[in-house]
């Protein structure tokens, strides 16, 4: 997941950023509206935390333009103006969420994941794959209702591609997704990703989880766990 | 002022016209002296006899009342005396030859009279002397009763005329003191809030008075303005910094800042209190707008504001909003308050698992009710939730303020937030505004 994080407080955005990077999250920050908003057009991302206290383009105007350029991505308010007139301006100017500062670095951590959540169509934290489940919140991978480990790296693969699952992630977006301006990826360690998460996943080939559609990219071929099967 | 004025005009005119009155009744008695001293004569060597018919009145001569004559010599010894007769003579005064005496004589039961006497002298032929004194009286009640009758028309016309005025002044102040009138109740309506600013139609001479009152209206509302946005940037300024001390707190764990648990936990609960007490400081600080600041109006755009961006934040499960609000319900609290009311009570309902709320309105008790289907408040709670700092669900996010600053605030404008629980166990709030 590519995470963008607009924040003119240098202390505060690195304790987000660290902490996003932490969550396996590829990072892209800026300090100052105009930047933010350079970015939050350019970059592949896949949510956004947006201060609306912002040197030069502020925040509401930020995520204004930004949805006007047709970013649908998740945007979270990040607000020490926590009345609710300003609230409800952010949320109609294009925001999903809030989050008043003072805040707890779990708290932000949780609504960014039901935001991710959201916009992949999951209403839990928990993602259930036929005998493939994973827990965005602990991070944790089970198949079968054991416990795999995963590298940083291998679970932002895996949980990127089963946010989205169904649908067909070519090799550039998903390193886009995967990688901030910081990492300089090679195309050819995604492949070995890819293999190594097939060989943890599905060390007997019973389960074939990942899909490679030549020329196309890759796709999680796991059909959803009904409602009916949870129970 | 009139009174005093008119009084001090009768008093002085009745004053003078009494008094060319008593000039005019000595000129005459003086005329009627002279007038019998011409008419008299000395007859046998010594004998004083008055011509009657050379008499200047001649009511001297009728036996009528009211004017009367004599002479009397320096022994007491009636000389002559009148036809005429009156109730009442005074005794004469010897006073020295040549000498006038004129003065109004009162006795009880007896009338006034006004008395002039000359004590004079007749030189003889033989060169003696026959010392006299001429006395005239005159019956003072038709002087004073005319001065009389004249008093009374004089203070009779003064006093209509006094009434006359008063009537004429407090008509012409009737309508010259109208605008001001207008003015005072205009304030009072501006301060009840029914009305904004002063009307401009006004006669040019108080416009500089209704347009420096609008001014000052204008600045109060633009520094009120300002000092909520102070506060706001206070909050803003303060805030951020906190929320760095705050995670730096929570990443005990982290190695790298080489923090101990227990510092960090000093930074946590720390900076949990500088939150708790700023978030407390700047509700009690944020100054209640003054309602003749604020003018009425519908609480319904603010509330569909409220619910669609609620709705946004709680998609799933999705919350349904039934707002059934009258257009002619209007309340009269500054729409950023407004917003901070409806906000917290209806994020509340969201946020402790309502997923169908109603938000309707009740113009005969000025009220707006909020009920929904969550599980209610806790009984044990309902009394308490109200209280700044207490929370129905202490694992839920935020600082348990919500609530609680709808209380405070609702009450600041003289209104009331109750909650309460429905028969069926949810939650009911209901809004009542003043």
């Amino acid at each position: 997941m590519r995470a963008l994080i607009i924040e003119d407080e240098d202390a505060l955005r690195e304790q987000v950023t660290d902490a996003l990077r932490q969550q396996e999250f590829a990072i892209d920050a800026a300090a100052d509206g105009d930047e933010g908003l350079y970015l939050a057009t350019t970059m592949p991302l896949d949510i956004a935390i947006i201060d609306l206290g912002l040197p030069g383009t502020d925040g509401l105007s930020v995520i204004r333009k930004l949805r006007k350029k047709g970013c649908s991505y998740p945007v979270l308010i990040l607000t020490a103006r926590d009345n609710w007139q300003d609230k409800v301006e952010g949320l109609e100017a294009g925001a999903d969420d809030y989050l008043a500062k003072p805040f707890h670095m779990e708290e932000l951590l949780a609504r960014l994941r039901a935001l991710l959540r959201r916009s992949g169509g999951w209403s839990e934290s928990q993602l259930d794959f036929e005998r493939l489940s994973i827990d965005t919140r602990t991070q944790q991978v089970c198949v079968d209702g054991r416990n795999i480990e995963l590298t940083g790296y291998e679970y932002r693969v895996l949980s990127y591609l089963a946010t989205h699952a169904g649908s067909v992630i070519s090799k550039t977006k998903l390193l886009d997704h995967l990688y901030d301006e910081n990492d300089s990826p090679d195309p050819n360690v995604l492949e070995v990703f890819i293999k190594r998460l097939r060989q943890k996943l599905d060390k007997d080939k019973t389960l074939l989880p990942i899909e490679t559609l030549r020329g196309r990219g890759y796709r999680l071929a796991l059909q959803r766990a009904s409602h009916a099967d949870e129970t | 002022m009139l009174a005093i004025f008119v009084l001090l005009t009768g008093l002085s005119v009745s004053y003078s016209v009494q008094n060319r009155a008593e000039t005019a009744q000595f000129d005459s008695l003086q005329g009627l002296v002279y007038g019998i001293i011409s008419a008299a004569n000395v007859v046998e060597g010594n004998q004083l006899v008055v011509n009657e018919a050379a008499l200047p009145d001649t009511r001297l001569n009728l036996a009528t009342n009211g004017l009367y004559a004599e002479i009397i010599d320096n022994t007491g010894r009636q000389l002559w005396a009148s036809k005429s007769i009156t109730d009442f003579v005074p005794p004469v005064v010897y006073t020295p030859i040549g000498q006038w005496t004129s003065e109004r004589v009162r006795q009880k039961s007896r009338p006034t009279v006004h008395r002039l006497q000359l004590a004079t002298v007749w030189e003889l032929d033989n060169g003696e002397e026959l010392p006299f004194i001429v006395q005239a009286v005159a019956d003072a009640q038709i002087l004073e009763g005319q001065l009389r009758r004249f008093d009374r028309t004089l203070w009779t016309s003064l006093l209509a005329s006094v009434l006359g005025l008063l009537l004429v002044q407090l008509v012409i102040l009737h309508i010259s003191l109208k605008p001001l009138r207008t003015i005072g109740s205009e304030v009072g309506e501006i301060e009840q809030g029914h009305r904004e600013s002063l009307s401009e139609q006004v006669p040019t001479e108080i416009k500089p008075l209704t347009s420096s009152i609008n001014a000052l209206l204008i600045s109060e509302k633009n520094r009120h303005q300002q000092y909520r946005h102070l506060l706001d940037d206070l909050a803003h300024s303060l805030k951020t910094p906190l929320s760095v001390l705050n995670n730096m707190g929570g990443k005990s764990s982290d190695t790298t800042t080489r923090l101990s648990t227990e510092e960090a936990n000093t930074i946590t609960t720390q900076t949990e209190q500088m939150q708790s007490m700023l978030n407390r400081y700047l509700q009690r600080a944020a100054l209640r707008t003054p309602q003749y600041l604020t003018s009425a109006a519908s609480p319904l755009p603010a509330v569909q504001r409220i619910c669609e961006s609620l709705s946004k934040i709680y998609a799933s499960p999705a919350v349904r909003f039934n707002v059934d609000i009258d257009e002619s319900f209007l309340v009269r609290v500054p729409e950023s308050d407004l917003f901070e009311i409806l906000g917290n009570v209806l994020e509340n309902a969201c946020k402790y698992g309502a997923t169908d709320l109603h938000i309707q309105s009740d113009n005969d008790t000025h009220t707006l009710l909020i009920t929904d289907n969550g599980p209610g408040f806790p009984e044990a709670l309902l009394s308490q939730l109200t209280r700044r700092g207490v929370r129905a669900d202490t694992t839920s996010e935020g600082q348990g303020l919500g609530l609680a600053a709808s209380f405070e605030l609702m009450k600041s404008y003289g209104g009331e937030l109750k909650l309460a629980n429905t028969s069926d166990g949810s939650a009911k709030v209901s809004l009542h505004f003043a």
